[in-house]
Parts: C-alpha cells; sequence; structure tokens
C-alpha cells in the first residue's frame, strides 16, 4: 500500500454572495486523494465552481468550516511554528497572473531571494547558487534576471521565474492555479512540458488547476471535474476524456475548442445557455445541474445525488445508481 | 508617395472588402530611465477584412495585437502612436480613413465597434446594465429614456438574454454573463465591422462556447465582419474564414483558416500549429525556443531570423517582401521569393 501525500475530506467553504448576502458553499463536501508518488492532478470545470477557493484552502490561506485536510496525515490547519515552515517548502503555488504575483516595485531577484532565504531557508552563501540552478531549470539565467523589475518581462519569462520560485523550497507539491491561461499556445506548451519534466526528474506532484483541456489531457494522470462547489466526476484521465459519464463533464468535453478546422461542424452544434441570473442555482435542492440536464429526473430535483464508482471513475450523479 | 502604396496595396485586395488596412506602423513612445523609447508593436502591417466574415489576428503574447486593434478602432491616445499608414474603411459606398477621420465617435457604435480586452471589467461598477443600454442607445439614436429602455429590452430578449439582467448590477453577474452583455452592448447598433479582443479568455469552454456561438449568429444575421484577435488556436479553428498570423508587430501570414492549420507556410505558424496538444494524443509537443524579441530593439531583418531554423543570410539582414502565393493566401518570408 503506497502512502498518501495529500487527503482532501469532506471540506466546505461557506462565503457571503454578494448585495444578496445570501450564503452559499462556494466548495460543497469536497474529497480527493493525492497517493504518495510523482502525479500530476488536473482541477477543471466551471468557472466559478471552486477551484481557486480549493486551491486556497489546500495552501491554508482560506479555513474550511466543515471537513479536514491532512497532508502526510497531518492536519494543515492546525500547523505550528517549525511544522508551518515545513509544510510551506513542501507545498507551494504558481498563480495564473504573472504580473499580479509580483510587486512591481520590487526587482524580481529580489522576490527569489527572500524565498529563498525565509522559506527555504538557505544559508547565505548557497542562495545565488540555489537560484542560478532553479532559473536555468526553466531557460532563464541569472544575468536575464539580476538587477530586473517585472515589467521589464514579457509574461511567459515571468511565469517561468514563478515557477522557479516555486522550485526553491524543493517542494513535494506545487498547486499551479491557470499557470497558462494568460499565456500563448506555445509558451503553454513550453511550461506545462516543464511540469512533466519536474514530475519525472524531481519527483514533483503538481495540482494543475486550467480551463485549457487539451493540456490538461496531455500532461495529467487523473482528472476532477468540478461543478457548482461539487466535484462531479473524478477519475484517471484517459477514462474520462474517452467516456465522460457526468452529463456536465459531457457537455464540456464537447464544448471544447479543438486546433482543427475539420472539428468545427461538430463544435458548432447549439448548445444552450442560461439566460438569467444564475446565482440562483447555487441554492437549488437536488442536484445543482439538474435545471441543465437533458438526462434530468425528477429525483434529481428533490434529492443531492450520491457518488457512485463506475469503472474506477467517482461519479455524482443518480444516472449511475445500480 | 502614400497614395501610390495605397494602390499597390488596394490590388492585393478582393472587391468584396469593407477593410483595408495598408503599411499601418504604430506603437508606444515611452520614458525608460529618462530617455525617450520606442516600443515599435505593428510594423507596417496591411491586410484585408470582407464583408460576411469572420477574420481571425493570433500570434505570441506581446506581438501587438490588442495594439493593432486599438490602431484599426481609432481609439489612439498617447502612449500609443501612429507612424504611417491607412485604415479604409467602407461604408455604404463611400471610403474613409478612420486614421484622418476628425470625428472617429460618429463612425464608432454604428459603423465599427470594438470589444477590448479584459471586457468583463470594462462595464461600470455603480450601473445598472440598464442605464448602459440607454446611454448607447441616446447618443446615437434620438429618443427618449423610456423609449430606449424599451428598446433595451426587445433587443436584449432577441439575443437570448433574460430582461431581468437589465435590473442587474455587473457584481451580480458571472464573468461570462458579463462578457455575453459587453458583446450584446458592442453588436446593437448593427456595426458593420465587429473587433473583438479575447473575448473569452478566463471562462470555461462551455461558456466560451455560448459567447462565441452568439457572435457568430450575430455575425450570419448582420453579414457584417468581426475580425476576432485571440491567441486560442482552437477558437481560431472552430471560428474563423480566415486568419492573419503576427509575429513581433509584423503580419506574417494570411490565409483562409483551413491552410493555415493543414499547410503553415510561415517558419513561425509552422512552430506554433505544431506546438498544439490535442485531445486523445499525447505524442511530446516542444513550445517555440528562444526569445520573443524586444520591440524596443527589433532585430533586423527578418524580425523571426533569431529563432527560425530556416534562417538564411539575406533573412538577417533584409525584411522580407510580402508574396502572393495563389488565391488569397499571403506570406512574408524569403524562402517564397523565387530567385
Ligand atoms: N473571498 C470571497 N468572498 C465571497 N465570495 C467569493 C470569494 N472568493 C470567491 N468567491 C465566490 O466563490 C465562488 C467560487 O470562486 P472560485 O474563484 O473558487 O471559482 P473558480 O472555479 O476558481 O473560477 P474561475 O474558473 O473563474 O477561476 C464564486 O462564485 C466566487 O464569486
Ligand atoms: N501602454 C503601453 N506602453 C508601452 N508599451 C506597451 C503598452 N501597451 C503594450 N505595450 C507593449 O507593446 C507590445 C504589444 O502589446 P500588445 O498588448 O499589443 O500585445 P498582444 O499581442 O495583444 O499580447 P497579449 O496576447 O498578451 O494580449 C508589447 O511589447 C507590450 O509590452
Ligand atoms: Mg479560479
Ligand atoms: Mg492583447
Amino acid at each position: 500500500m503506497s502512502s498518501v501525500l495529500l487527503e482532501v475530506k469532506n471540506i466546505s467553504k461557506i462565503f457571503r454572495y454578494g448585495l444578496f448576502g445570501f450564503e452559499f458553499k462556494a466548495v460543497d463536501n469536497v474529497s480527493l486523494t493525492l497517493e504518495d508518488k510523482p502525479f500530476i492532478f488536473t482541477v477543471a470545470g466551471e468557472s466559478g465552481s471552486g477551484k481557486t477557493t480549493l486551491a486556497r484552502i489546500i495552501l491554508g490561506v482560506h479555513t474550511p468550516e466543515y471537513g479536514e485536510i491532512l497532508y502526510r496525515g497531518r492536519n494543515i490547519h492546525r500547523l505550528k511554528g517549525e511544522d508551518l515552515i515545513w509544510f510551506r517548502k513542501e507545498v507551494q503555488a504558481v498563480f495564473q497572473d504573472p504580473y499580479a504575483s509580483f510587486n512591481p516595485l520590487k526587482k524580481v531577484y529580489d522576490y527569489l531571494y527572500e524565498t529563498a532565504k525565509n522559506v527555504a531557508k538557505i544559508s547565505e552563501n548557497e542562495i545565488e547558487a540555489n537560484i542560478e540552478e532553479v532559473l536555468k531549470r526553466v531557460g532563464l539565467s541569472l544575468e536575464k534576471v539580476k538587477g530586473r523589475y517585472p515589467s521589464e518581462f514579457s509574461g511567459g519569462e515571468l511565469q517561468r521565474v514563478s515557477v522557479a520560485r516555486a522550485l526553491i523550497t524543493r517542494p513535494r507539491l506545487i498547486i499551479a492555479d491557470e499557470p497558462v491561461s494568460m499565456l500563448d499556445a506555445s509558451l503553454r506548451v513550453t511550461i506545462v512540458n516543464l511540469f512533466k519534466e519536474f514530475k519525472d526528474d524531481l519527483k514533483i506532484s503538481f495540482m494543475y488547476i486550467t480551463h485549457d483541456l487539451s493540456t490538461a489531457y496531455y500532461i495529467s494522470d487523473y482528472i476532477a471535474i468540478m461543478y457548482r462547489g461539487w466535484i462531479v466526476e473524478q477519475g484517471p484521465v484517459e477514462k474520462v476524456f474517452t467516456e465522460p459519464l457526468h452529463p456536465y463533464t459531457q457537455t464540456l468535453l464537447l464544448s471544447a475548442p479543438m486546433p482543427d478546422p475539420k472539428w468545427r461542424e461538430k463544435w458548432l452544434k447549439a448548445i444552450k445557455l442560461t439566460t438569467s441570473i444564475e446565482e440562483k442555482e447555487f441554492l437549488a435542492k437536488g442536484c445543482k445541474y439538474a435545471s441543465r440536464c437533458p438526462n434530468a429526473m425528477k429525483k434529481c430535483f428533490e434529492q443531492t445525488p450520491l457518488e457512485f464508482i463506475v469503472n474506477g471513475v467517482k461519479v455524482k450523479c443518480w444516472l449511475y445508481e445500480k | 508617395m502614400i497614395k501610390e502604396e495605397m494602390v499597390n496595396r488596394v490590388a492585393l485586395a478582393v472587391s468584396d472588402t469593407v477593410l483595408n488596412v495598408a503599411n499601418l506602423t504604430g506603437g508606444y513612445s515611452i520614458i525608460i530611465n529618462s530617455n525617450f523609447a520606442y516600443v515599435d508593436a505593428v510594423n507596417d502591417v496591411n491586410f484585408y477584412a470582407k464583408n460576411d466574415e469572420v477574420l481571425g489576428i493570433a500570434g505570441e503574447s506581446g506581438c501587438g495585437k490588442s495594439t493593432l486593434l486599438k490602431i484599426l478602432y481609432g481609439y489612439t491616445k498617447p502612449p500609443l502612436i501612429v507612424k504611417k499608414g491607412n485604415v479604409i474603411l467602407k461604408i455604404n459606398e463611400q471610403t474613409i480613413d478612420i486614421l484622418t477621420l476628425k470625428d472617429r465617435t460618429s463612425i464608432w457604435w454604428r459603423y465599427i465597434s470594438y470589444i477590448p480586452q479584459n471586457s468583463m471589467n470594462v462595464l461600470n461598477p455603480i450601473q445598472r446594465i440598464r442605464e448602459h443600454f440607454i446611454e448607447t442607445i441616446r447618443t446615437h439614436i434620438d429618443v427618449d429614456i423610456d423609449e430606449a429602455y424599451k428598446m433595451a429590452r426587445e433587443y436584449v430578449e432577441s439575443v437570448g438574454l433574460s430582461k431581468e439582467i437589465l435590473n442587474a448590477y455587473p457584481h451580480q453577474l458571472s464573468g461570462g454573463m458579463r462578457q455575453r452583455v459587453v458583446i450584446t452592448l458592442a453588436l446593437m447598433l448593427k456595426p458593420r465591422v465587429v473587433l473583438a479582443d479575447e473575448p473569452t479568455t478566463a471562462v470555461d469552454v462551455v461558456v466560451q462556447r455560448g459567447v462565441l456561438q452568439m457572435l457568430l449568429d450575430k455575425q450570419r444575421e448582420l453579414r457584417n465582419t468581426l475580425i476576432l484577435v485571440t491567441h486560442d488556436m482552437g477558437v481560431q479553428a472552430m471560428v474563423t474564414n480566415r486568419i492573419l498570423i503576427m509575429y513581433a508587430g509584423k503580419g506574417v501570414e494570411l490565409g483562409a483558416t483551413n491552410d493555415i492549420f493543414e499547410d503553415p507556410l510561415h517558419p513561425y505558424t509552422k512552430a506554433l500549429i505544431e506546438s498544439l496538444p490535442r485531445i486523445g494524443d499525447k505524442t511530446l509537443r516542444r513550445g517555440l525556443a528562444g526569445q520573443p524579441p524586444d520591440l524596443i530593439n527589433p532585430p533586423p531583418g527578418c524580425r523571426f531570423h533569431p529563432r527560425c531554423s530556416y534562417a538564411m543570410d539575406i533573412c538577417r539582414r533584409e525584411e522580407p517582401p510580402i508574396i502572393k502565393i495563389g488565391k488569397e493566401r499571403f506570406v512574408s518570408c524569403w524562402l517564397y521569393v523565387k530567385r
């Protein structure tokens, strides 16, 4: 039995919605497990379904109202002192907007230096060599970075600096929240190839959050699909992409634009989008997808679906009740 | 001088051209370390857009796509300056040059409209959606508020949105819904040319498909021209008829979407198409090697030469001309110059 790296157990996070002030669960009873082996776990799904919130909970930025997160068996929201420093070294983050992750008034090198000194606790005389090494890993150099401000880098370069920064602490897990969505196709591949390389060479696991299903398929081992705070389906990427079970996953995959004009006819077949204010759906009874689901049954409007396991894939949908 | 060049360029264009862009050169005049510098973001760009088509513009991050669109719209204010060129728009058999036009607001919304990048954040947060519509209608059509509101309601329903959204504030709508509102606004006065800059980044693909379908439906209904900037090559493949590929401020290739994907000519386009992963295919892809060029100091000759595996001597010295290859297919690369 292999041990477990990260265990997310029945997590819920409650937010208050804007002016209306009503409460809703941005992350609603979510569970997932990352085994202790180099692994790329993708989280995809609806905009606003709670992916970033989930990432922040795992990083310890948000505290969940319900559930717990165990990293190597220890509840991360209870860590203190030395243990907290250890956790921050082990789990690193890369975010969507590279320009927003860096303070524009601070030189990029200083940012790397601080991570090396304060988080990785590398001794003064080894810092520069360490930074040089991680920069080389992402195809940059010390000369290229030293003395320069974030605005003097392109988006792709800066994103590679973010990845380099995450590597300084020699983490076991990197949470990457839409790390490539601002980048063009060619840079996207460059960055996700780095993830693959780090998984193989440095034995780092990734939680890769993205809307880009092509790169998700390309690099990941496992995928979870979120909808309105729920994980509606999760399983090995090959299975989920070839035989999506949940009706939302099916729509999602059909909607992915393909870089090949031959797919156009198929893609253009109309789908119906909701036309009203969507927030009400967060509060609906039963399955949150029922009002849009072509296969909805009476039960779907009344009872929250349970999770069923079909051929190694977990799916939260009444269609699969035996 | 410019006139003569124009004749040349117009000859490139076909008869149902609605927008003709010739020798367009512009960029940002900025100050770095108390020295003046110029970011050469759009350099001698030439292309045309036809009636009833979707023209895509694609290229690397930072290659000048948004800058080009701003200039086409005539939205040029410092530090953005236009150095030369023409943007000829055909309106009912008349032609005007947007860049020499005194009052550009007279053509905005009605004849040409613009959906800027990050459009989900352009709505005024303290105004209801209703006010955005009423204001737009009333600056162009002489009606009272009630009449404008009535028009807005009918129009919003005609594009498949619920009237409810008119009473919402922007923050009460999801990102995808806000994008649809901005698009709806931009299309309301039935413009002949619609410029859309990355209208669907940062939303999930289901919402993205809905937003794009709405844009396409409207384009078909109005038989107008949609110019769609996006670096998402999947979106380019799904919705455009032709594509202009940009690299470092230059238009490097123009052709039918099928041709661009199936038989890319320019080495940059080739690298771009080869880098695209596809669902169902896990074989290794490679991004383009090397660094994107610095547009303050662009490489001499062909701007792509430092990253081009086919680069020859002449590529390092001289800018390549635009070569016509077959019907409506253009490429700017020395490899295609017969000598
Ligand atoms: N701090 C907060 N306070 C209140 N509501 C919040 C907060 N952060 C996020 N939300 C809401 O929680 C929901 C989930 O947001 P989240 O950012 O996690 O979604 P996401 O899946 O990352 O979306 P996207 O794909 O657009 O990045 C959204 O409705 C969002 O508006
Ligand atoms: N206001 C500005 N001042 C100075 N330089 C600018 C300004 N806006 C853009 N630039 C520079 O001009 C060049 C072209 O930028 P532009 O925004 O047109 O690129 P883009 O192709 O739209 O990129 P993306 O795909 O990232 O949106 C870039 O080098 C950019 O850094
Ligand atoms: Mg997010
Ligand atoms: Mg842009």
